[in-house]
């Protein structure tokens, strides 16, 4: 295990054991009612519903709606800046979950979820859970992400793989860091391109990226945001996706993905809200 | 993987054929418990 591994299951770790000894010390929030079914849910984006890791969250949430357990509304692309206000009106307005991401606001948003301790709050977070109704999730999905990068690394003729990224986030770079692991496990002689765009969803800025990869010589994408895959398919070249599967709208051009399934974190919340035993926890 | 929140697909048409039994492998060792995968949340550099 890295050192950045050891660091990372420390710090979860330990709010983990903080969380418990305050549950233990009869300190956590207390214990909240029982609600009927449907539960009221609002999920705050930062992007388009459309872009593949809060489309995950928002098929998810739309299943759950579907089954009749929650009535869900959404806000997509609420800039950080004004991330914090619509937390608050969706707690106003009677919501019992709150849920989005907050990896550009995580001090804001935790201090939204303490004024409304009655709601609970199941943000995409790089830290740990908050008492009181404060619980946090992630994508890991590491593991299908290194066996796509078994498949990258064979297919490679140039042995040198292009990988476009939004951010140099731990939620990111564990993803490539897997990725490439698994592509060195196939293929000793493979070199990486790296590039960060800068945003979540861009692309445009994605594909302008992957372009300048395959003219240095990549014949293989790793395509952690969208645009990356519509360049391969326009080059010629093959492609790795991330998230969610688009094999069927660039056929012959994706190798392989890692998806990730939010429903198991999504269903776990909405059943805690509504036996009254949601508490600020790490739901994986 | 082995609790559902992630999965591998690959495109059987275009891929190596070995490739993809040694994935759909190591996919088994994963789940099982036999092989881990790193936990690397640092950030990753080009290599070329």
């Amino acid at each position: 295990m890295s050192r950045f591994a050891a660091s990372y299951f420390t710090r979860r770790a330990v709010l983990g054991l903080a969380a418990a000894a305050l549950a233990t010390l009869g300190l956590a929030a207390p214990a909240a009612a029982q609600k009927a079914k449907p539960i009221k849910v609002a999920a705050i984006y930062t992007v388009p519903v459309e872009q593949q890791w809060v489309g995950r969250i928002h098929q998810a949430l739309n299943a759950a709606k579907d089954r009749g357990d929650i009535e869900y509304v959404f806000s997509e692309n609420v800039a950080n800046t004004d991330y914090e206000r619509v937390m608050r009106e969706y707690a106003e307005a009677g919501n019992d979950l709150i849920i989005g991401e907050v990896f550009g606001v995580e001090r804001a948003a935790r201090k939204v979820a303490e004024a409304y301790p009655d709601k609970a709050f199941l943000m995409g977070s790089s830290f740990g859970p908050t008492q009181p109704n404060f619980s946090v999730f992630d994508n890991f999905i590491h593991e299908p992400s290194y066996l796509t990068g078994m498949i990258a690394g064979k297919a490679t003729t140039t042995n040198v793989i292009g990988m476009v990224g939004g951010y140099a986030i731990p939620e990111v770079n564990r993803l490539m860091s897997a990725f490439m692991e698994g592509a060195l496990s196939t293929n000793p002689d493979v070199k990486f391109l790296v590039s960060f765009i800068g945003s979540w969803y861009d692309p445009p800025k994605a594909k302008e990226a992957a372009f300048a990869m395959i003219d240095a010589k990549a014949d293989v994408l790793y395509a952690e945001r969208f645009g990356v895959s519509d360049a391969a398919k326009e080059r010629g070249v093959k492609a790795i996706g991330n998230v969610i599967d688009t094999a069927a709208d660039y056929p012959g051009t994706i190798l392989a993905s890692a998806l990730w399934h939010m429903e198991p974190t999504i269903d776990r919340a909405i059943a805690a809200v509504i036996a009254g035993t949601f508490e600020p926890a790490d739901y994986g | 993987m082995a609790y559902d929140g992630g999965s591998f697909v690959v495109d059987e048409a275009i891929a190596d054929k070995a490739t993809v039994e040694a994935a759909k492998a190591k996919e088994k060792e994963i789940k099982d418990g036999l092989f881990r995968v790193n936990v690397n949340d640092a950030e990753p550099k080009p290599t070329l």
